[in-house]
């Protein structure tokens, strides 16, 4: 019985094996290659190792020559603010749903419910009208109002889920030592519910870290661009010259990968949270 | 409702007490998500139904159903705008029909795989979500190089090796590889999703249920379909809905790769819709056919949620 377990073990791992091996190749070639200087015909052999030593000149040329150390610095900046946003504004709404009751109050939720059901995407024509009447095309503050305005009603679904979970002994104990209902969601309900904003923040701000239609869209300026939409810019410039593209591309992704290693519990809970909200 | 508080103004009063204390933590909220999703969400009916022009003080003329009549005209007329939209339409749907089988069952057989294993599961797990986290654009520039035309590319090298091929294939070219490219693409980087939302849902499955199955003479492919299967129905139930969703929502990966050439036979809705929009300034017409795209992919998940409910019922 154990020896056959191990057998089919060993056969389970060679298959993941070799999956995972199909899944990481295009990485490799894609480091590989930002390693590399590689215009317009290919080499007659996939790149999959870089040759040392390394050729880096194709890293300095972006960041330096490219403007993408320009791109990094807004992307980070846009990413953190939105991330902060949306946080705080889901993390009221969801309060305000949860433990107060109001006329209208299933109402409104059923109203954010089905705008959730209705492909996002499709509000972007009308939202670049209403911030053109706004004059807020090309404008941050745009990005963040489009940002925090649509990202309210999924989030209240999730947050108010987590919070009515919670037990409610400790803010009735709070309430009657005097504490205010602002004291309590930042004393009480933030701190419990840590798990649940930090696993909504890291999705938060991956998001707005490769949002491409929303710059795209919304921004025209050259200086205020983020790194996605520089990326998908170069690639019209610069569309063959893979060792470039690819070192503009690795810079782009190396902090989202960066996080994803450090903060894994939380991406692997978007399993059981939403497994078992929903599941 | 009480009868001490029956009264309509007392009501209206309490109405209003309660929504006073609730207005400073959920009134500024409530304003961005009426301004930013709900309004534009409205306005795109009102858009549709005018002549819509961006420039300031224009006039929106009402066209009535104008917009609308427009994607159901001259349809099988080659290069018409109704032609274009329902071979994006009709690429939506094989998007829908080829990507949400191949995740799922790519998605749920590595989450098997992982489950049963004791060492390395957490490798596993990172290395098949990776390609989940990272930026589209990022890895739509990979797949771009890794199916060139050139016999050096990645893909096109392997299959000339295996023998698979006999001259290099311009994948990006021809419309039938390019969905192909398009398709695998959306699988490759969608599985990981899966994966991670299936293991969590294999936690749940009780172990005894196996154990009695086992003493049953059940193999491990019976054990899959009469244990593991209706123990977790819901999640599956919860995949499949987000998976034809996003699946009906492609539009990112066409932008990237092909933009819907050759000649828009790898076109999919939003990607026509956000053409017609923001290069042809055809407002008007691209808030109907997104109307169109909403009131479908609205129904059509509506219907699948009473289908699917009634056949757990059953």
């Amino acid at each position: 019985m154990s020896k056959k377990r191990t057998v089919s073990h060993a056969v389970i791992h060679i298959v993941l094996i070799l999956l995972a091996a199909v899944s990481l190749l295009p990485f490799c070639s894609m480091i590989a290659s930002s390693f590399m200087e590689i215009k317009g015909v290919l080499p007659d052999q996939p790149v999959l190792f870089p040759d040392f030593p390394l050729y880096t000149a194709n890293y300095s040329r972006v960041w330096f020559e490219n403007n993408f150390s320009r791109y990094f610095l807004n992307t980070l900046f846009l990413s953190v603010v939105g991330m902060a946003l949306n946080v705080v504004v889901s993390v009221m709404t969801a309060y305000g749903f949860s433990r107060f009751e109001f006329p209208g109050k299933e109402f409104l939720f059923n109203v954010f419910l089905l705008t959730m059901m209705v492909p996002a995407q499709l509000a972007i024509i009308s939202q670049y009208t209403i911030l053109n009447d706004m004059k807020l095309i090309d404008q941050y503050g745009g990005v963040f109002l489009l940002w925090t305005g649509t990202c309210i009603a999924g989030n209240t679904f999730f947050y108010r889920g987590f919070f009515e979970s919670l037990p409610r002994e400790l803010e009735e104990s709070m309430f009657l030592d005097g504490a205010s209902r602002n004291q309590v969601l930042i004393h009480l309900i933030v701190p419990l519910s840590k798990p649940a904003i930090g696993t909504s923040a890291i999705f938060a701000f991956t998001g707005y870290w490769g949002d491409l239609f929303t710059i795209l869209t919304f921004i025209k300026t050259e200086e205020k661009r983020t790194l996605s939409v520089a990326l998908q810019l170069f690639r019209g410039q610069h569309g063959t010259e893979f060792g470039l593209l690819f070192a503009a591309s690795v810079i782009t992704v190396i902090p989202i990968v960066a996080i994803f290693i450090v903060f894994q519990k939380q991406f692997m809970q978007q399993g059981l949270t939403e497994g078992a909200l929903k599941g | 409702m009480q009868k001490q508080n029956g009264s309509l103004s007392v009501r209206f009063r309490k109405g209003l007490g309660q929504w006073a204390a609730v207005l400073p933590f959920i009134g500024i909220p409530l304003l961005l998500f009426a301004a930013f999703c709900l309004y534009p969400q409205i306005k795109n009916i009102y858009i549709a139904l005018t002549e819509y022009s961006i420039m300031p003080g224009a006039a929106h003329p009402f066209v009535g159903l104008e917009n609308f009549r427009k994607i159901f005209t001259d349809i099988t007329v080659e290069g018409s705008d109704a032609n274009y939209f329902w071979i994006a339409f009709r690429n939506n749907v094989l998007a829908v029909l080829v990507t949400v089988p191949g995740q799922l069952v790519l998605g749920i057989a590595v989450a098997v795989m992982i489950h049963q294993i004791k060492f390395a599961k957490n490798v596993y797990k990172v290395v098949f979500y990776i390609a989940v986290i990272c930026d589209w654009v990022v890895v739509a520039n990979i797949f771009n190089y890794i199916f060139q035309p050139d016999q050096g590319s990645l893909v096109n090298y392997v299959l000339l090796r295996l023998h698979l091929i006999r001259e290099p294939v311009a994948w990006l070219s021809n419309t039938w590889t390019a969905n192909a490219v398009i398709w695998i693409f959306s699988i490759w980087k969608g599985f990981g999703w899966v994966m991670i939302i299936y293991l969590a849902a294999l936690a749940g499955v009780p172990k005894d249920l196996y154990e009695v199955a086992t003493l049953d003479g059940a193999n491990s492919w019976d054990k899959f379909i009469h244990v593991t299967v209706p123990c977790t129905k819901d999640s599956i139930f919860y995949l499949v809905v987000n998976l034809i969703n996003g699946a009906m929502n492609i539009f990112i990966q066409v932008f990237l790769l092909t933009q819907g050439n050759p000649l828009g036979t790898t076109d999919v809705l939003m990607d026509y819709i956000y053409t017609r929009a923001f290069s042809y300034f055809q407002f008007s017409y691209a808030a109907a056919c997104g109307i169109f795209m909403g009131v479908f992919v609205f129904s059509t998940s509506l219907l699948l949620k009473r289908w699917m409910r009634y056949g757990r019922n059953s």
